[in-house]
């Protein structure tokens, strides 16, 4: 039986890893105006799953503004699924 | 919603599965092509198929223009992928492999290699056509086969050879054509 993974357990990480999977690459911003979360709280979830391992950090510059790029690595992709898979478990038990 | 303390309840995991769905299915619906790339790569790939239209026509004139056709192309989808990142704030994945080059990537690479070959081409189609008849009849000239019709220098009649049938050249005329055109 998967289990939880309790780096993925809060609600905004689950979001901000689901949400990664829907593309390669996302900027800071655009995922902030995503997830309607306050830029110090992204951040803060953003520096957890990075020491995890679970997403990549980088920065950029374009037109002169400093831009960063998140992406979702292989890990975390794996954790991800078996962290998801664990939920509808637990969802499928009650059913 | 933003209690870490303790497994979820079967409701908590199913509320959190569902707004992580609305977070993935919000990104996604916001991602657009920003304007004119449709325009502009069908424009590039117009131009490529019509060069290679034209080279196939006629290869030795237009054959040069296919490496600067790929050429546009790779130019204009570079421009396009630089131009969708920041304006999407995004990187969807594939997009680079399966929107912008999956029309003419293989074409593309195809087409580069083209004029090399092209060269090679064109000499053997010269060589070929240099081996033609006006009329379109091809001139046989291998020795082992000397009785062939149009070996070089057999002008029987009938005989399809060098000078066979040529206008104002008694030589091979068919009997019986210069007394239809008389009649």
């Amino acid at each position: 039986m998967p289990e939880l993974d309790v780096s993925i357990q809060p609600p905004a990480r689950l979001k901000l890893m689901t949400t990664l999977t829907a593309v390669s690459e996302a900027e800071f911003a655009t995922l902030h105006d995503t997830l309607q979360v306050s830029d110090s709280v992204l951040s803060k979830h953003v520096s957890a799953l990075v020491a995890v391992g679970y997403v990549n950090s980088r920065k950029g510059i374009h037109a002169g503004r400093r831009t960063t790029w998140i992406t979702l690595t292989a890990a975390g992709r794996t954790a991800l699924s078996t962290h998801v898979a664990a939920l509808r478990e637990l969802i499928a038990g009650v059913e | 919603m933003e209690s870490t303390g303790g497994w979820p309840t079967p409701e908590e995991a199913a509320v959190a599965l569902a707004e992580a769905e609305a977070s993935r299915t919000m990104l996604a619906r916001g991602v657009v092509l920003p304007p004119f790339v449709d325009g502009a790569i069908g424009a590039a790939i117009a131009v490529q198929i019509a060069t290679t239209a034209l080279g196939l026509a006629d290869i030795g004139r237009w054959a040069g223009w296919l490496l600067p056709a790929g050429v546009v192309f790779v130019l204009v989808a570079g421009i396009e992928l630089a131009r969708f990142r920041p304006s999407t704030g995004v990187r969807p994945g594939g997009f680079a492999g399966r929107v912008v080059g999956a029309p003419a990537t293989v074409a593309s690479t195809s087409y580069c290699a083209v004029p090399r070959r092209g060269g090679v081409r064109t000499g053997m189609a010269g060589g070929a056509l240099r081996g033609r008849r006006r009329d379109g009849l091809r001139v046989q000239r291998s020795p082992m086969a000397p009785n062939l019709p149009g070996r070089a220098g057999d002008t029987r009649p009938g005989r399809i050879g060098r000078g066979a049938g040529r206008a104002g050249d008694p030589r091979g005329r068919r009997p019986g054509a210069a007394a239809g055109r008389a009649v």
